[in-house]
């Protein structure tokens, strides 16, 4: 029947022992299954968050050289573009500082860009309908602003856009009728609220001559330069290029760096492709175990150690490729509701979540690192089956103490990993951090008093103000000033947050010097503080005017190093509070003996509406430093100086109408969302969209999406990491049992009862399991303390620490039960005297 | 006294052509302190037939009385336990437990039960046996007529009501075949145990009290 070959005979002894080890077979394939469910999902999951992450990546302006560019005007385009290394470059004019004040962009940054005809294929500005624009009467919108604006997108749409334009160095609104030549497939749709429309670049020529190119950008495509090029390449490219053409600065956006993804989407695939190895690993294993002796009586009647791997191969193979197929096939599956999950979660990269190619990818590498992880588990197994002589065979004993201690450090580090993830991530505190970062349920403020930007600065109106500060549900409100120079000139473009100067010929030029002295200073401040005192120039401070009745609030977040706040005193106007620029999250260990609570300061305050000087002396309250990670305040890092409202009137006088900040709003209204969504109704009205609504509702939202999303990938990856232990120990002991099952058969010959052997075996198990929890119980304690701190938590919650030590504990014990009973389940499936014919 | 009392026994295994008559409607009886051997050739029907007095297995037909007690209905929780009171065993392999020591090997019937350990009558069955120096020494230890010799002293452990070996010298070489069999004769007469001893060494068997002999499942002579 064979002729000359004994693969035959091989092939039918594989095929009639695969038969009859039915439950391993449906165990290696569910598992064989599982494992490439879970690879795949990772794939899927993680390839699709990588596409996300990088088309996000590309959404700035002008994505096609993610921003990268040379400040300049058109004289310097076309010397740009006759540069070596330059693929190409077009040119973005403002046509005006800030967005048009059209009703309908409220809520929304739009830049009214004059650009090169190049700029829109370059830039992905895919028309939609219409054309380009031809001349400067003509605009191109985006889909989504129509969209906003509740346009249908017909080109030929005649409307007035309200520009703010210089003349005679004066911002003055003015009007102009343009057509919408056509309209545009977003490509920075990710940008949240933020637009561009286009127009020819000559528009601020005619419109708006004075306002220069102090802004204008010539975005340029330097030849190898890629979205991945790391910034400092970039960097170093534009800045020899700005020289070569003598440009006025460069431009561009950090590269986001994805290593900590990249890595963290490895282990956590690592960590799969492990217990995947061990759960297949511990299924081939203990069954080549459980058929040790048939494995030495054919090795007796001469089959060789390589007929009896190709025997067991025949088995692998097949259940592994059943175990593949049916895990990618659910694997696919589950890809596709993850994505959608994915999609609806509130990650800013979420909108670009996308099935198709991905998954096909994912299920391909899930198919691939599925059938290594399976080779690779069951070689061992095959080994061992392979190279056990018959007479090893008849006493092999699985067991040893190597294996029992690995068995117990297994299910001790995996005891660890779940109790840190599950205390840390469990117990991250929605309320701290929200308290981080809000002080007030509600706050109304002025964007640009706190962050740079490249629009001169656009104050608060009066009747923004009063609506705010009266709405209904205000329990308490507040109002603070930050004193700036509202008429400020734009540095390379930009303009600076809220700052104002202050005299350093005098008192302060001194403190200012003797704190230069200190060690570890900043080195930025310690330039600005040099080339101010070392020039007798005066030095732009953070001041902030501010109710006495919010010095309770402000409180919680300073660190006071010297004085007590008194509301009742600061009431006064004739205290301030001091900030050290450096003492800013230096924490309560920060040394300072400069000014002390008591002395007297006195300042010279430049008015900038007066163009003079306003002395006031002041009786220093208190020193202090903004505790570190705390954001809540409105001193800030950036205040150096907060004094009272009136004092803050006194000095700036009507002028301090127009440096309002913020408007801070207490209240017990329950309905947190309709008092959100009326305070920016409100602010939306003011068409100023420098100004900004943030409340302790919104920072709830969101940290509970981040803590749900935290929550449920930290508890997947100490459950994986759990089942890795609980595999060991379950592989340990039975493989322990099962080696030893006609030792069994003479005990239960000699008196031993089922309930007796499942307490034996039950007793094994727990021993393992206690031993582990000697270890993980202290062990365990000092690893969560350390993970459980900011950023990954927020503190060590001892009694989820607890929890988490009992969830393990009763795994252990669970498990002993269930192992303890299935086995003697299973071996007493044949009677005593079956079992001990086999020592025969 | 008959102690054991077999009565009408049969086992087959299969049917139709594959049919086995292990054993074949057996009866035989043993007094208290017998030392009876039942011989037979290999397939002749003795291993299965010491299973069934031993309540190791279920005999299709017939009953077993050991002590008084009738076996053939007992629960098999309820059997076990008499079992492990009323009857020791001896394996050709020895079956010890070789995590554990040769004291602990020797008291696991009496521990399984929950009972003290009579220490007096374990010393005087180690010293008799000769492994009183080997009771911290493990199974792996010893050799195969030591570790026969710690089976036989755990199947005496409990005072059983009746010994049954199974073929207790198949795995030792003539000399220590000789003592074990001497052994056995020995806590035969010392104890006043009974002992049933199956073989197909017809020398072992003549150091028996009465040899039954068994054939194709049917005792053909020295039942009584």
């Amino acid at each position: 029947m064979y002729e000359n070959s004994n693969r035959g005979i091989v092939r039918d002894i594989a095929k009639g022992t695969m038969k009859v080890h039915r439950l391993r077979n449906i165990m290696a394939c569910l598992a064989i299954a599982l494992t490439t469910i879970l690879i795949t999902i990772i794939c899927g999951a993680g390839v699709s968050t990588v596409k996300a992450f990088m088309t996000e990546a590309q959404m700035n302006p002008a994505p096609g050289t993610n921003g990268a560019g040379i400040c300049g005007g058109p004289e310097l385009l076309e010397a740009i573009q006759e540069q070596p290394g330059v693929e190409w470059a077009d040119i973005a004019r403002p046509c005006m500082q800030g967005t048009p004040r059209n009703q309908e962009f409220s809520g929304n940054v739009v830049k009214f860009l004059a650009v090169s005809d190049g700029y829109y294929i370059h830039n992905y500005v895919d028309l939609i309908s219409g054309r380009y624009p031809q001349n400067a009467g003509e605009v191109l919108m985006s889909d989504t602003l129509a969209g906003k604006t509740g346009r249908e997108m017909t080109p030929g749409q005649k409307m007035t856009l309200n520009l703010v334009v210089q003349e005679n160095k004066e911002r003055v609104e003015r009007p102009v009728e343009v057509t919408i030549s056509g309209f545009y497939d977003n490509p920075l749709e990710a940008i949240g609220d933020y637009e561009e429309l286009y127009t020819t670049e000559d528009f601020p020529d005619l419109y708006n001559p004075e306002l220069g190119d102090a802004n204008s950008v010539i975005y340029t495509k330097l030849t190898g330069v890629t979205h991945q090029t790391p910034s400092a390449q970039v960097q170093e490219k534009l800045e020899a290029l700005n020289e070569a053409v003598g440009g006025n600065g460069v431009m561009l956006i950090s590269t986001q760096d994805y290593t900590m993804i990249f890595v963290g989407g490895a282990a956590l695939l690592l960590l799969v492709i492990v217990y995947g190895y061990i759960l297949i690993y511990n299924i081939f294993y203990i069954s080549v175990v459980n058929d040790i002796r048939f494995m030495g009586s054919m090795k007796t009647i001469g089959m060789t150690g390589r007929q009896i791997r190709a025997m067991l191969n025949y088995q692998v193979m097949r259940l592994g490729a059943a175990g593949i197929l049916l895990g990618t096939a659910g694997g696919a599956g589950i890809n596709v509701l993850v994505i959608r999950l994915l999609k609806d979660s509130q990650f800013s990269f979420s909108r670009y979540y996308e099935g198709g190619i991905s998954l096909a990818l994912a299920s391909l590498i899930g198919i691939l690192f599925a059938a290594v992880t399976v080779w690779i588990s069951s070689r061992k197994s095959l080994s061992l089956a392979a190279k056990v002589s018959p007479v090893e065979a008849a006493r092999f004993r699985a067991s040893g103490r190597k294996k029992t201690v690995f068995a117990v450090l297994s299910f001790t580090l995996s005891g660890i990993l779940f109790c840190a993830l599950y205390t840390s991530l469990v117990g991250y505190d929605t309320q701290w951090m929200v308290n981080r970062m809000n002080e007030a349920d509600f706050k109304v403020y002025q964007y640009h008093a706190v962050q740079l930007m490249d629009a001169p600065y656009e104050p608060m109106d009066q009747e923004l103000v009063e609506r705010v500060s009266d709405v209904d549900f205000a329990g308490e409100s507040y109002i603070f000033y930050r004193a700036a120079d509202l008429g400020q000139d734009p540095d390379y473009g930009s303009y600076s947050e809220s700052l104002s100067r202050v005299k350093t010929d005098g008192q302060y030029g001194e403190i200012l010097e003797k704190e230069a002295e200190a060690a570890d200073v900043n080195e930025f401040w310690l330039n600005a503080v040099s080339e101010a005192v070392g020039n007798k120039r005066d030095f732009e401070a953070g001041i902030l005017g501010m109710d006495a009745g919010a010095l309770g609030m402000e409180a919680a977040n300073l660190n006071v190093y010297d004085g007590t706040l008194d509301a009742g005193k600061f009431a006064s106007g004739n205290y301030l509070i001091y900030q050290p620029y450096n003492a800013a999250f230096a924490g309560e260990d920060y040394e300072y003996n400069i000014l002390k609570a008591g002395d007297e300061l006195t300042l010279s305050f430049y008015n900038y509406a007066t163009e003079s000087y306003v002395d006031k002396t002041f009786t220093v309250m208190a020193v202090v430093g903004v505790k570190p990670d705390n954001y809540a305040g409105e001193i800030d890092p950036i205040i150096q100086f907060a004094i009272s409202d009136s004092a803050f009137r006194e000095i700036y006088g009507e002028q301090a109408d127009e440096m309002v900040s913020s408007i801070l709003i207490n209240t017990s209204d329950q309905d947190e969302a309709a008092c959100q969504a009326e305070l920016e109704e409100i602010v939306k009205e003011s068409m100023n969209s420098q100004v900004l609504v943030a409340s302790k509702y919104e920072t709830k939202l969101s940290e509970e999406v981040q803590k749900t999303q935290k929550v449920c990938i930290g508890i997947f990856v100490g459950i994986v990491a759990g089942l890795i232990g609980m595999a060991n120990i379950v592989n340990t002991l039975v493989t322990d049992v099962l080696s030893r099952k006609i030792e069994y058969a003479a005990l239960q010959s000699i008196g031993m009862t089922g309930r007796q052997m499942m307490g034996n075996i039950f007793a094994r198990g727990m021993r393992m399991i206690l031993t582990s929890l000697v270890f993980i119980i202290p062990v365990g304690y000092f690893v969560t303390r350390l993970v459980a701190q900011y950023p990954v938590s927020t503190g060590f919650v001892p009694s989820l620490y607890m929890a988490s030590l009992c969830m393990v504990a009763a795994a252990g014990t669970g498990l002993s039960i269930a192992v303890a009973y299935i086995l003697t389940r299973v071996l007493n499936k044949k009677t005593v005297v079956e079992r001990l014919r086999e020592a025969q | 006294m008959e102690i054991l009392t077999a009565e009408g026994l049969v086992k087959y295994y299969g049917k139709g052509e594959s049919l086995v008559k292990a054993v074949d409607h057996s009866s035989f009886s043993v007094e208290k302190g017998e030392f009876v051997a039942i011989v037979g050739t290999s397939g002749s029907g003795k291993t299965t037939l010491l299973n069934l007095i031993g309540g190791l297995d279920a005999p299709d037909e017939g009953r077993v009385t050991i002590d008084g007690q009738d076996i053939s209905d007992m629960k098999p929780d309820e059997l076990t336990i008499f079992r492990r009171r009323k009857i020791g065993f001896i394996f050709q392999n020895y079956n010890l437990v070789t995590v554990l020591n040769v004291y602990k090997n020797i008291v696991m019937p009496v521990k399984l039960d929950g009972n003290q350990v009579d220490r007096e009558y374990i010393h005087r069955i180690t010293e008799m046996l000769g492994i009183e120096k080997k009771l911290k020494a493990y199974p792996n230890q010893l050799s195969g007529g030591q570790q026969q010799r710690v089976a036989i002293a755990r199947a005496l452990s409990a005072k059983p009501s009746i010994v049954l070996a199974d073929e207790p010298t198949g795995n030792l070489d003539s000399k220590t075949s000789q003592e074990v069999m001497g052994l056995l004769k020995m806590t035969s007469r010392e104890l006043s145990q009974t002992i049933i001893m199956i073989t197909h060494n017809e020398e072992n068997a003549q150091l028996a009290d009465r040899i039954i002999h068994i054939e194709d499942g049917r005792i053909v002579g020295g039942d009584r």
